[in-house]
Order: structure tokens, then sequence, then C-alpha cells
């Protein structure tokens, strides 16, 4: 089918229908971006926490605006080439704009990789320290697990996940038995025989839960369907006039007809289990764990008490349930890379509390080992450093608006790695001197926000850090889970780079298959690079507001 | 809509100036974002920031749309699907604004007071 006016325009709009098309869908996306923004707004006015004000890498962020920016200009270029029968000013220049699109993609990965590596803990009293775990090649878990011994095991065997499954067999071992007897019945020609499946001893297995699963199926479905069909016997009895004369005229939805349908259903149900015609349908298999120690990924599931020797249960996705006691399920930092109480303070304040004194008693501030040390050596040289820093903000005034000048609670109340880097570089002494330099010379650059932290840096930080697990009352990485922040970031960022990625399509479609249609109709190739170049526009204008809002507010 | 060669050939200069104040304009946002002396209002991030920096993201955005989407000189059919798309998009953020003065939504959802 030919498209009317894609080459040449309609005389009542004056414009060819790819345009008014492209337009219409960017009406769409203004929408659906508005919506978002407005979400946006929506969760950080009403935020209950701290609002992570400026916690993206600046650099990687404007390097990408940039580079945007400059695909838009070239964008235009490339058009103007069509328009001017150039052919290689247009592959010129579309070729640039796509290997923009190309390097923006990259940056975006290497901040949602480093995002999705980079681990944050919430004490019980809303502190949070941030790091790396201690990464073990060995434990998958890479210190961050809940380890059970395990006194029995109940699977949902229906549900039972196979990755789940194997890592309590290969911890667990010999160790895991079946508790009691798995008892099943069969339809044997017309008669119903039971039989141990499975005899209490037998070790877990894949293919033991299997087949259990195999009859639980099996059973359950021929249930409901006896079910069924005595339900569909209840209604015929039901509306028998010789067996229940008094419901002659009342219809079928009339609560007296359901109550006699319900009645005669449940007495025709008793009937068929008391003739054994319902199959065992046992969808739990409980094994026995004799003390097993299982360590299992905390994203697997949940703990009911995480004190380490107290009884707990630990519920998996799947809906397996461990019983047993705690063991040693601390979290283990490899490094330990910012400190902050802002949402400690927030809690403090709500409650009229003296917030520096419950700083001082925080689990954080009182982690044992050497990485403890070193968080508390932190902590106070950072005391002193805000000291300055206040005396020196209010002598200030905003040079605009008079305003006079605090510090944020930034400031105060958080310490990055930045800060860690520059304390240690004045050995952990802050003067009336060399205060200022915290800011200045001894921190690193913005560069290392794409070559990431050194080795040298790393030096710096608190290491090997054991946060005790009953204390710690969240915990995850910056992904979408963390808070709202991280998944409306997720969510708009996102997005917009599946549009980059979705316009770097097109576009290089043009670039790669648009020389045969230049020869023959050039003016369609343009009309066909300018409806990409408005998206691609489009594209670059949601950026610009995407960077200031996530960026640098 | 520049459309012979001779329109198209004239606005090349444009377009890199556009280009270059694109670029003057982040640099200036991240400049007000990060260097102390250039931090308007209180000290670090606050209102008079807000304002700021999203006044030089709306100029720029208005800039991208006037010059590079051409609609400085568009049909009527584009600025009509253009202005349809810009009132339903306030409503989305008007939206917002009505949530907030309604009592019955937002009733211990707003952050509590100091003391209570």
């Amino acid at each position: 089918m030919e498209i009317p006016y894609i080459v040449n325009s309609r005389k009542d709009t004056g414009l060819n229908n790819s345009k008014i098309a492209i337009w219409l869908f960017l009406a769409s996306e203004v929408m659906l971006f508005g919506g978002l923004f407005s979400s946006y707004i929506f969760l950080r006015v009403f935020a209950d926490y701290p609002w992570p004000e400026r916690a993206l890498p600046v650099l990687p962020g404007l390097i990408n605006t940039f580079i945007l920016i400059a695909s838009s200009v070239t964008v235009v270029f490339a058009w103007a080439g069509l328009k001017l029968r150039k052919w290689g000013m247009f592959v010129g220049n579309m070729a640039f704009t796509i290997v923009c699109a190309a390097i923006f993609m990259v940056f975006k990965a290497k901040e949602y990789s480093g995002k999705f590596h980079h681990h944050g803990s919430q004490t019980n009293d809303y502190g949070w320290v941030e790091g790396h775990l201690k990464y073990d090649k060995a434990d998958p878990t890479h210190g961050n697990a809940y380890v059970v011994v395990a006194d029995e095991i109940n699977f949902s065997i229906d549900s039972t996940t196979p990755k789940y499954l194997a890592t309590l067999i290969e911890q667990g071992g010999d160790k895991l038995t079946l508790a009691a007897p798995y008892k099943v019945r069969e339809i044997i020609g017309d008669q119903f025989t039971e039989k141990v499946l499975f005899a209490a001893g037998t070790k877990l297995s894949p293919e033991v839960i299997s087949e259990a699963k195999l009859y639980f199926i099996a059973a359950r479905t021929h249930n409901q369907e006896l079910r069924t069909q005595l339900l569909k016997d209840a209604w015929v009895e039901v509306r028998d006039p010789a067996l229940h004369p008094e419901l002659v005229g009342f219809k079928d939805f009339d609560s007296k007809v359901k109550a006699a349908v319900t009645d005669a259903h449940n007495a025709l149900v008793k009937k068929a289990a008391a003739n054994n015609e319902f199959l065992l349908a046992n969808g739990n298999m409980v094994f026995n764990a004799n003390g097993a120690e299982i360590k299992l990924d905390t994203g697997w599931g949940r703990i009911s008490n995480s004190i380490v020797g107290a009884a707990t249960n630990v519920s998996l996705l799947d809906g397996t349930v461990l019983s047993g006691i705690t063991g040693d399920s601390n979290l283990v930092y490899k490094y330990i890379d910012a400190l902050d109480f802002r949402h400690l303070v927030m809690k403090a304040e709500e409650k009229n509390l003296h917030a520096d004194d419950l700083i001082e008693k925080s689990p954080i501030l009182n982690i044992e080992g050497e990485g403890g040390d070193k968080i508390r050596k932190i902590w106070e040289t950072h005391k002193v450093w805000r000291g300055f820093l206040t005396k020196e903000l209010l002598t200030q005034k905003d040079w605009l608006t008079g305003v006079g000048r605090i510090p944020t609670e930034v400031d105060l109340y958080r310490v990055t790695w930045h800060q860690m880097v520059a304390y240690a570089a004045l050995d952990y002494k802050i003067t009336a001197e060399n205060w200022m330099q915290v800011k200045d010379d001894h921190q690193p650059s913005m560069i290392h926000d794409i070559t990431g932290i050194t080795d040298e840096h790393k030096m710096t930080f608190p290491k090997e850090v054991t946060v005790p697990r009953d204390q710690v009352r969240f915990d995850s990485v910056f992904s979408p889970k963390m808070n709202n922040y991280y998944a409306i970031y997720f969510t708009i960022t996102g997005l917009h780079g599946l549009h980059v990625i979705g316009g770097a399509i097109v576009l290089s479609y043009y670039l790669f298959f648009g020389r045969k249609m230049f020869l023959s109709n050039p003016e369609w190739l343009a009309n066909r690079v300018e409806v990409g170049g408005l998206f691609w526009h489009f594209v670059d204008l949601v950026w610009i507001f995407v960077f200031p809002i996530f960026y640098l507010m | 809509m520049a459309d012979t060669p001779e329109e198209i050939r004239s606005h090349f200069k444009q377009y890199s100036i556009i280009g270059g104040i694109l670029f003057i304009g982040t640099v200036l946002t991240v400049a007000v974002a990060t260097v102390p002396w250039m931090d308007i209002g209180g000290h670090g991030f606050d209102k008079d920031d807000c304002i700021l920096g999203l006044t030089i993201a709306t100029t720029k955005a208005t800039l991208v749309a006037l010059i590079f989407m051409h609609l400085n000189h568009e049909k009527k059919a584009i600025y009509w699907i253009f202005l349809g798309a810009l009132v339903f998009g306030a409503m989305l953020i008007a939206l917002f604004s009505f949530a907030m003065s309604d009592p019955i939504t937002f009733e211990g959802l707003l952050p509590a007071k100091p003391g209570q």
C-alpha cells in the first residue's frame, strides 16, 4: 500500500504526513515524560527520608550532556546535507551522531554497573554505611548471607526453585532426610491404591521433589475435577422438583437455591471422601536437616530473627522454609566508602531528641575491629572539619540575595569517600590552617568518577568491616529496591536510554541503507532523516532536564 | 521552514551558535551547582539553585525546540499538536498540585514536624 503525502506536502496542512505523525508521537512522549517528572516531584517533596541530593557522578553526566548536544547539532547538519544533495556531508554527520549515541550508552552502562555493585546498609537507628561487600569467588553471597543451623526444611513442592534446591542439597548433603513417609494414592483401574512413595529417611534430591510433585499435581487435578463434577451433581439434585419441591419457582441466583446447592455439594464431597475417592494431595515435604549449616543469599528470602544463636525461620521466595538457629549471618564489607547519619538525624528531630548523642551510640560507630576503629577516627575527624566549616559559613552571606549561610545536612552528617581520602591525606588532623584543603587540595578530582576509585584511595577506607546482622534494618545494592529516588532514577534514565538506542537504530538504518533512496528520491530520504532527527532532538531535550534534576539537584 | 539550498546554508551558522550556547548553558548549570562562589542563595542546594538550574534547562530546551526542531517557523498544525501536548503535560503537573491541597490525601503523609 502506498502511503500518500510522504514526500510532498498536503495542501490543507502544508505538511507531509510523516511529519504530522512524528509530532503526534512526540506529543505523546511529552506527556509520558511529563508524567514521570511529575512523579519525581511528588516522590521528592513527600519523601520521608533524606533525598539523595547530587548522589550521581557529575562528570559522566556532564560528558553525556555534551555528547547529546553535539549529536543534536550534527543530526541537523546531516539533514542539511541531504537537502543540499551532499551525500558525504550526510554520512559524516550521521556517523558522528551514531558514535555519540554509542558513547552515551557506554557511560550510562558504566554508571548503572557502579550502582548495581555498590551496597548500602541501614542500621536499626537509621544510620547508613555504604561500600562494597567482601568479594569471594568461592562464596556467591559475597559476605552478605543468612546462615542457619537448620533443624528442618519444609518444601512447597509445586513451587520449589531448582536453584535454591541445588544450593540446599550442596550444603546440606546427607544430613537432609525425609522426616515422615510421603504417601500417595493411585487409581489403578477402578481401584484406589495407597502406597508410600518415599520412606522416612530418604535423602533429599531433585528427583525426589520432582516425582512427588508429579503425584501432587495429578492428585490436585483429580481432586479439582471431582469437586467440579460433584458441584454439577449438586445442581442437578437441587433443581430436581421431585427432590426439592420447595425450590420450584426460585431462580438459580436466589440465596435459598445457592444455600441448598452448597449443602448438597458438601454432602457429596463428604460421601466421596468417605469412599476414598479423593487422592492424597500433600504439597509439602518436610526434611530433617540434622544441624546442617546452610548459607543463603539474602535476596532469596527473609529471616525472622537475625540475632546469632536465636531460633529462627528463613522463608525463601519459592515457599521453602528453613527452621533452626541463626548462624554467623553478619554483613561483611570489603571496604566502606561513605557514612551517612542524615536519616538518623531526621528521625531524632521528629522526636525532639539530640541527634549527636544518638549518632555516638549508633551501631555504626560501635563496630568492632580495625575497620570500626577507622570509622570512628573518620567520624571524629569529620566533626572537627564540619566545626570549621560551620564557623566559616556563618561569616558569609550570599552575594546575590544577602541570605546568611549554614552548612547543609550533607555537610554535617554525611562523609563521602572523597572526604575519607582527604582526611587521610591530612593524617586525620584538621586545623584552622588546613581544614579548607579538605574541599580543595586533598580531594580526588571529578575524573575519578570515570576512572573509578584507585587502590591508593581504598587504602584510606575502613576495611573488613563486619556489620552485625541483627543491627541491620535494611540493606540493598543501589538498585530500584534501594528507595524511591533510585526507582524513579532508573525508570526515567532507563526509558531515556531506550529512546537513545531506538533513535540510534533508526538513524543507523538511514545511514547504512539510505544510499539507494538518496540516488532515486533524495527528498524522501531528507524527509525521513528530518523525522528521525526530530525524535533525536526530543531525546536531547529530555536529557536537558534529566541532567540537572538527577545529577545536580 | 528552510527549503532552498540558500536558505539551508544561511542557517549553518545559527545551528553552530545554538550548539555553542547549549554547551555554555550546560557548563553554567554545573558551575552554579559545584563552584562555591557561584552558589546562589543559601549554602548548598536550595530553592534558588533549583530555580536557576531549571531556568537554564528550560532556556536550553526552548532553543532546541525552536531552532533544531524548527518550531520557530512551523505550520499551524504542528503548533496545535505541540500546544496540546504542553497543556496535557502541564495538567499532569497540576494534578500533583491539586493533590497537595487535598487534606484527605495528604493528611499523615506530610513529613512530621519536630515535636510531633
